[in-house]
């Protein structure tokens, strides 16, 4: 809203992105600053696009402790993984009404992404967001209900 | 004259300079915080973002509950540079729940008192209000009014007023009309009704404005103003005595009228009689206009 409010915001959001992305070198996954520059600058422009304003810290944080494990990502896609995850977790708040809390929606597009997307961000942008509450539901409810 | 409703919490509490760009900015920071707290109420903690026009509502929600509280203090828009605006919201959401309990309080006199004379909009309106008290939000849309007001008074509450605020002072208002209506019998209250407009059970109108014109108009007749009846030739002779004097004195004529009525009613209360007398000023126009306008403002008979 007012520039001193979103520079402390940003400082303390450069900060905590710091931490988390020494979580995800253990997995082999590291984010140069230029990236976490990036993705913050992605961010501001995603909540542009999606109409919605960051109170806390952004989804970043989180979409980076569960996503780092990913079988499906690697060092030279995170980048572009997470920046599409952030845009996709925002529109999704939009579009489910914010039904779901910011850690049940990051459940299910992790339970998605790696169940019935199979790392594909593509399905992800493309399914019905129902698909999100079935994720939900159970662990492998979605690919079970697929196959019935 | 005083009005009779208190307006003080939609005005600002006291006159001073504006804000400079700093202390805007500044302001708008500490009610930037003030937001974030609010938002993790809402959520729980749940989400931490929101859609914009979320934000703004209750943006908007908080600056009015915050004004109601510098208002009550009679404290300058300066004070939430400084103030911990965290207790100012709590000590105005116990003066808004306040008003909620006064509020209720009117509801049920007004569902004890009111007659509707079968106007849909009237009767509408007032079961709508009931769901107000089920839907409004003291913490987070305080300025809200979550249901759909029709009925239209004779004098329209301020637009100023939000919130329980404005349905406050709008069953003040509906009470004090039927404070007048309730002077006279209803047969006679339907029957004015009917020919001030035939459809006034299925129109949006307002039933006290065809009283309130003829009990003005029969204490400057010097008739019987229980009768609720004004004739042609009564009419006719209203009109010649107000375009006898120039604008001023004929809107005097109409006040001192109100009082006339007013106290041959017995209608003592506080409100009752600044009330009738602003309906009664709002009469000159179509009064002085001509002796056929004044009968059909008194719908005469």
């Amino acid at each position: 809203m007012e520039n001193d409010t979103l520079l402390a915001r940003a400082a303390v959001q450069k900060t905590q992105l710091q931490n988390v992305n020494h979580i995800a070198e253990e997995y082999g996954l590291t984010l140069t600053k230029t990236q976490l520059q990036s993705l913050i600058a992605a961010e501001a422009h995603t909540l542009r696009s999606t109409g919605r304003l960051e109170l806390g810290q952004g989804v970043l944080p989180r979409l980076i402790t569960a996503f780092c494990d990913s079988p499906f990502i690697n060092r030279d896609s995170w980048a572009d993984t997470l920046e599409t995850l952030q845009e996709l977790f925002y529109n999704f708040k939009n579009d489910l009404n914010d039904a779901l809390s910011d850690d049940e929606l990051v459940e299910a597009m992790h339970t998605i992404f790696h169940g019935r997307a199979q790392g594909s961000l593509e399905y992800l942008e493309n399914m019905d967001i129902n698909r999100l509450f079935y994720a939900l539901r159970s662990d492998d409810a979605e690919d079970d209900d697929e196959d019935a | 004259m005083r009005d009779y409703i208190d307006t003080s919490y939609s005005l600002p509490a006291m006159q001073e300079a504006p804000l400079t760009p700093e202390e805007e900015a500044q302001m708008q920071a500490r009610l930037w915080m003030l937001l974030e707290k609010q938002v993790r109420l809402q959520t729980q903690g749940d989400h931490s973002s929101l859609r914009e026009e979320t934000a703004a509502e209750l943006l908007q929600s908080l600056l009015f509950s915050l004004r109601v509280d510098l208002a009550r203090n009679g404290l300058p828009m300066r004070t939430l540079l400084t103030a911990d605006l965290t207790d100012m919201l709590k000590q105005a959401q116990h003066i808004l729940q306040a008003e909620v309990n006064t509020a209720g309080t009117l509801y049920a006199i007004a569902l004890r008192s009111v007659n509707t004379f079968h106007s849909c909009s009237l009767t509408d309106t007032l079961a709508g209000i009931g769901q107000f008290f089920k839907r409004y939000d003291v913490r987070l849309h305080a300025h809200d009014i979550p249901v759909s007001i029709d009925y239209p008074l004779c004098r329209p509450v301020p637009e100023t007023l939000q919130g329980v605020l404005y349905i406050r002072a709008w069953l003040e208002r509906l009470l004090t009309e039927t404070r007048l209506l309730a002077c006279f019998a209803p047969e006679l209250v339907e029957a004015l009704e009917r020919r001030a407009s035939p459809d006034y059970r299925e129109l949006p109108q307002n039933l006290y404005e065809p009283v309130a014109a003829n009990a003005v108009g029969l204490a400057l007749a010097d008739g019987t103003i229980e009768r609720l009846e004004i004739t042609y030739a009564q009419a006719a002779q209203i009109h010649r005595q107000i375009t006898a004097q120039d604008d001023a004195a004929g809107r005097e004529t109409l006040t001192a009228a109100a009082h006339t009525a007013c106290r041959r009613l017995s209608l003592t209360d506080t409100a009752s009689l600044p009330y009738l007398s602003y309906a009664a000023r709002t009469l000159y126009p179509r009064l002085a206009l001509s002796a056929q306008s004044a009968a059909g403002m008194f719908a005469a008979c």
